[in-house]
């Protein structure tokens, strides 16, 4: 317990300042392995925002999202064995994450159940403060953030990953690569196709 | 540089990852193109409107859920494999069903086959008489066989060459 404090103390104050850890991710994994549950909490801190986030605007639906993110830490506390040191912490929770999102779409794909309008149903979660300074609040201007989300639904599978995991997660082309298992150069590739993609249906809402 | 070589371009060039010589040739194309500095212009506010959206959150009993779930997971049982290796005779089922098939198939076949060897042998032994040929019968051939021969082949000629002329009319008849 006293563990779980200090950690979970060490971290917030850490957080507040930069965003760089004392142990690495790999070393909490570590240590997680050996039966330390603390280090499982402070991953799981860690991690739940911003799988969410991601899980979010690949999926469009918010507590789906946050179900897929239990799911993910679960399977994080199940199968931590199968976790080997040689990748990145972040890409296997993040490979764990999109896996299990795209296993929940096909499912509500062929359930036939998943459709636009349920993805604008949390609109709400988007009203941004009007008191958001510089480019974001020049932006919001010109774009409707339901719309991008929308669009970024429209995008297929393999884009929207990408994009998603560069743009908005900002995650790098190597990370992304041993995320979706494909070489860099793919990866560059998908991400200026979606890019491009995604400029073209936003282009009318400038 | 064309369109498209400038397209492939453009992510590198908006995050600035283009080596002097790429970056150059694409500045050089943006001069000769200028309707494309819009694209770029778009792509980059693109890139940075997404990397502006406000992120999300788990919810506040985010936490007290997960704890519940790996609780249940923790008494769960493990679950074990059940193999059942189902084989007859070695065979899985579906192997030992199509081999029974094959043979049954195969003991058919040759069933037929002898059956015309039968036949063949009937035949040399058949005996001739007014054109006919009369076969002794196979069990499969009861009632069937009674070949016909006839005996001057012009007979086939002629019934075979019909006189036409008397069925064809001029038109002035």
């Amino acid at each position: 317990m006293m563990k779980s404090i200090y950690y979970n103390s060490l971290e917030h104050s850490l957080e507040q300042n930069k965003k760089t850890y004392v142990f690495s991710d790999e070393h909490l994994m570590k240590r997680f392995q050996d039966g330390d549950e603390n280090a499982y909490e402070t991953l799981v801190s860690r991690y739940k925002d911003k799988l969410h986030n991601f899980i979010y605007f690949f999926v469009g639906d918010k507590d789906l999202a946050e179900d897929l993110v239990q799911d993910t830490m679960v399977r994080l506390f199940t199968k931590k064995h199968y976790y080997k040191e040689v990748a990145k912490f972040s890409t296997w929770i993040y490979t764990i994450a999109r896996n299990l999102s795209n296993s929940e779409l096909r499912k509500r794909k062929n359930r036939k159940t998943f459709t636009i309008s349920e993805l604008s149903k949390d609109k709400s979660n988007y009203d941004l403060k009007d008191e958001k300074p510089g480019i974001e609040r020049r932006l919001e201007l010109k774009y409707d953030i339901e719309q991008i989300k929308i669009t970024i639904n429209k995008l297929s599978r393999t884009f929207r990953t990408v994009i998603i995991l560069r743009d908005i997660e900002d995650l790098s082309y190597v990370d992304i690569s041993k995320i979706e298992g494909v070489p860099v150069g793919t990866i560059k590739s998908r991400i200026n196709r979606a890019r491009l993609q995604l400029r073209r249906e936003l282009k009318d809402l400038f | 540089m064309n369109q498209y070589q400038f397209e492939d371009l453009i992510s590198d060039y908006v995050e600035n990852k283009l080596t002097i010589s790429k970056r150059k040739d694409v500045e050089k194309y943006l001069i000769e193109n200028p309707k494309d500095v819009l694209k770029v212009n778009q792509v980059r506010e693109n890139i940075l409107f997404l990397k502006s959206l406000p992120k999300t959150k788990v919810s506040s009993d985010f936490d007290s859920k997960l704890k519940d779930r790996i609780k249940k997971e923790s008494l769960r049982p493990l679950k074990k494999k059940i193999i059942t290796k189902k084989n007859i005779f070695g065979f899985k089922p579906i192997n030992f069903s199509f081999f029974i098939s094959l043979i049954f198939f195969s003991v058919f076949l040759s069933y037929q086959f002898i059956d015309e060897l039968f036949l063949l042998g009937d035949l040399s032994k058949g005996v001739f008489t007014n054109n006919e040929i009369e076969v002794k019968k196979t069990p499969k051939m009861l009632n069937q066989r009674k070949i016909t021969v006839p005996s001057d082949s012009t007979e086939i000629d002629q019934k075979n060459n019909k006189n036409f002329s008397k069925n064809i009319k001029l038109v002035n008849d």
